[in-house]
């Protein structure tokens, strides 16, 4: 394995990191939701649906992971050669969402707890707390798409 | 929505109040404050009937309780969702009778339930009494045994921390003729039983005191521990049989079970009449209500009371005043008013938002989503749940637009080209968003600008209605130019045409003058100069254009995620049979948790778009519900006679 290839590799693992956010958010959710319920047993599905917000983070890392280990060809065989500044641009490429993952999903898991205690009084505000949890995903979204925008351009 | 007054004679106020909670379209409102103005107290004082409805609430209760207990033994499927049972008029009458047959099969059910309800508290009795007793089955002799001619027995317990081989020492120090005896031990006692002379009683009970013993007495028990103990099992045998064939009594028939339901729908329709006449005002012999009626219903209104001898008027609101709000839309738009009500409903000054956004927001859900395979599963689920449950309210208006949502999904999944990913490949329609990223990018932000502006339009068009032409073209006609200004000058010459530039560049020049001049003619003093502050405002137009940027990064998302599953699901598949049923595991679970990610996100990211950017730009909410006075019902529902 060249130096190129590793530092690609090390770019999906930088990208995959943003799972510590989503990883950190769902619990801190999760903790709020379970106290609730101890509360009203009955509000399992919507302290779930919020509990779930969190979860993209990790999902948009798999996603950039996934598409740096393909282009550089580790997945199913066949691995192309990688310069060592392609490779270093496609570990940039890696970062945003891996970085922006960590803390926007820890962040978005507090916005859904406070959401959950929200509903444990006003039941009908579900909407709302999604809404609140949803903003600060926006930031994880917009990494999702720098990053995504840096891979695809660029050359092998 | 019109403002109703009515007076009527007290001896037509039944009839009255029941045709009026039939056609349930008369929102009556609270007369508290005319309670509290002198000139209306002379003459009237609150009707209402509080014995009536405390007697009804205890009989609903009552007959709940029945129906709880009947749902709890029901052998009858249970459907996923609640339905109510349509019912005509006719039907419901039949149902009911004279509701002398409810009214009994519910007083047998409640005796049969309060009888239940001792077995049930006499099994917990025995359950507590056999866990006191288990410790004492190994002592011998009969429990009510307290004393013979010279000898006295005694039975207590120690705690669990004493030492007893001290005890027994102590005990045979102070009267050599003892026995006792270590039935038994658990976490906090220990179990004994002594025996010793009556005459040394009291010197081996101070012994026993400075252990920390307590005496027991088994009370009402006769003969050894083991026979209590099985005496015990025999009755609780009993008490379990007794309720079960009481449960079995509770298993009714379909027929019973629902004419105890419409019998509750019958009662719940009385007590809230009862409790709408505390709305009323009274004389001696009239009434007078004042409510709120919408226009469509009002012709319908006046004539059912105008026959019943009321006299009625019907006035427009006042400019200012706050109407409730029944928001009234096509039968395509009004599923998506669920969207509008989980943020707020609009004031009664405001237009309904939901027609105009409502092909956006399905717009946008399918395109964060795009995919064939999940759009169909999704339209397929909702559209069943609608028609096969026959949902109603809030779930049946989610779940239609949800519906509306999958078709959409399946729509950009042919325009993009995705069906489960690529497990199935088929060329798209349009272009694939993994190769053409900037493109779909920038035709997302176009989306975000139309959607924008229509919003913006909305708030023009309230500002030109109240009278404000001004405002509106200062707030919204010169940033509609200043915008495709910026926008042909930035892209113009690369994207649209060339030339197209120098166009924008005019446009933006133009737009960006007004703006500040708008503020200059409008202003006062030094806020005539705040237009050249309003000018910053385009970052935040940025930032609301650039927010649509989600559109495309979630399509990818649920697309590029649907590959991975499918490439695992692949590179496991080429090994023999035990590599096809990993396959097929990876592509379900793999699909099966993207789909409810995606699903729940697109709902979400959609509806902050609307209620973030759009509702932004325009949207102010905070109307009151219309709630009409009407039958409430929960197992039945009253549909139209059919012809």
């Amino acid at each position: 394995m060249s130096l190129g290839q590793a530092l690609a590799v090390l770019g999906a693992a930088l990208a995959a990191l943003a799972g510590v956010g989503s990883a950190l958010g769902v619990g801190v959710a999760g903790e709020a939701a379970a106290g609730v319920m101890a509360e009203d047993p009955g509000k399992f599905g919507q302290t779930l649906v919020l509990q779930a917000l969190p979860g993209t983070q990790g999902i948009y890392g798999l996603l950039v992971a996934f598409l740096i280990l393909s282009k550089i060809g580790l997945l199913g065989g066949g691995l192309q050669d990688v310069s060592v500044y392609s490779g270093l641009a496609l570990l940039a490429s890696g970062a945003p969402i891996g970085i922006v993952g960590i803390w926007s999903g820890y962040a978005q898991g507090k916005a859904s707890a406070a959401g959950i205690q929200l509903i444990a009084k006003r039941p009908s505000e579900l909407a709302k707390g999604m809404i609140y949890a949803a903003m600060v995903e926006t930031y994880a979204v917009l990494a999702l798409l720098v990053s995504f925008l840096m891979y695809s351009n660029v050359q092998l | 929505m019109n403002k109703l007054s009515v007076i009527g004679l007290e001896s037509e106020k039944e009839a009255v109040m029941k045709s009026l909670q039939r056609m349930g379209v008369v929102e009556l409102n609270d007369q508290t404050a005319k309670l509290q103005d002198p000139e209306w107290t002379a003459l009237i004082r609150r009707d209402g009937n509080e014995d009536e409805v405390s007697r009804l609430e205890s009989e609903l209760a009552e007959v709940q309780t029945v129906l709880d207990a009947i749902a709890r033994y029901d052998t009858e499927k249970k459907p996923l969702f609640a339905m109510r049972k349509p019912v005509t008029e006719a039907q419901y009458a039949e149902l009911l009778g004279d509701g002398e047959e409810a009214r009994r099969e519910i007083a047998e059910l409640y005796s049969l339930y309060e009888l239940w309800n001792e077995e049930k508290s006499l099994e917990n009795s025995i359950v507590s009494s056999q866990a006191a007793l288990m410790p004492w089955m190994s002592y011998e002799l009969p429990l009510e045994l307290t004393e013979t001619r010279s000898v006295r027995v005694i039975c207590g317990v120690v705690p669990a921390v004493a030492d007893v081989e001290a005890l027994r020492k102590q005990v045979e120090e102070a009267s050599e003729a003892t026995a006792l005896t270590i039935l038994g031990a658990d976490a906090e006692q220990q179990y004994l039983s002594l025996l010793c002379m009556k005459a040394e009683e009291e010197t081996v009970t101070d012994v026993l005191k400075s252990f920390g013993f307590t005496r027991m007495v088994f009370k009402d028990m006769k003969g050894t521990a083991a026979e209590n103990m099985n005496r015990l099992a025999e009755r609780l045998a009993e008490a379990k049989k007794k309720e079960e064939e009481l449960e079995a009594r509770f298993r009714v028939s379909p027929e019973v079970k629902g004419m105890i339901r419409a019998y509750f729908d019958h009662l719940q329709i009385l007590r809230d009449r009862a409790r709408g006449s505390e709305r009323l005002l009274r004389t001696k012999t009239a009434f007078y209500f004042d409510g709120w009626v919408p226009a469509e219903s009002q012709a319908a209104v006046q004539k059912e009371l105008e026959d019943l001898g009321c006299v009625c008027e019907i006035t427009a609101p006042e400019k200012d005043e706050d109407t409730p709000v029944l928001m009234k839309n096509n039968s395509f738009v009004y599923p998506v008013q669920s969207i509008t009500e989980l943020y707020s409903l609009p004031n009664s000054h405001e237009v309904d938002p939901t027609p105009i956004f409502c092909l956006f927001y399905i717009i946008f859900y399918g395109m964060m989503f795009a995919d064939i395979g999940y759009g169909l599963i999704l339209a397929g689920a909702c559209f069943f749940a609608v028609y096969h449950y026959k949902l109603e309210g809030m779930a049946y208006r989610l779940v239609k637009t949800l519906a509306y949502c999958g078709v959409s999904t399946a729509i950009w999944g042919v325009l993009f080209g995705g069906f489960f990913g690529d497990l199935i490949s088929i060329e798209p329609l349009w272009l694939n968003p993994l190769d053409n990223a900037m493109l779909v990018l920038a035709f997302s932000c176009v989306f975000g600008v139309i959607h924008l502006f229509v919003g913006m339009g909305i708030k023009a068009y309230m500002q030109i209605r109240d009278g404000h032409f001004f405002d509106a073209v200062c707030d919204e006609f010169c940033w509609y130019v200043f915008i495709i200004g910026l926008a042909l000058l930035l892209f113009g010459n690369s994207y649209v045409a060339q030339g197209s530039g120098k166009v924008g560049m005019y446009m933006a020049i133009i737009g960006g003058v007004w703006i500040v001049a708008c503020e200059f003619i409008r202003g006062k003093g030094i806020g005539k100069l705040i237009g050249l502050w309003n000018l910053y405002g385009v970052t935040s137009y940025l930032a609301d254009i650039l927010s649509y940027s989600r559109l495309l990064a979630l399509g990818l998302a649920s697309a590029v995620i649907a590959q991975v599953f499918n490439m695992l699901a692949r590179m496991v598949g080429s090994a023999g049979i035990v590599g096809m049923i990993f396959f097929v595991v990876i592509l379900v679970v793999g699909h099966a948790v993207n789909f409810a990610i995606n699903a729940l996100g697109s709902f979400v990211h959609a509806s902050r778009l609307q209620y973030v950017e759009f509702f932004g730009k325009f949207y102010e909410g905070g109307g009151v519900p219309f709630q009409p006075f009407e039958r409430k019902t929960k197992y039945i529902k009253f549909v139209k006679e059919e012809k």
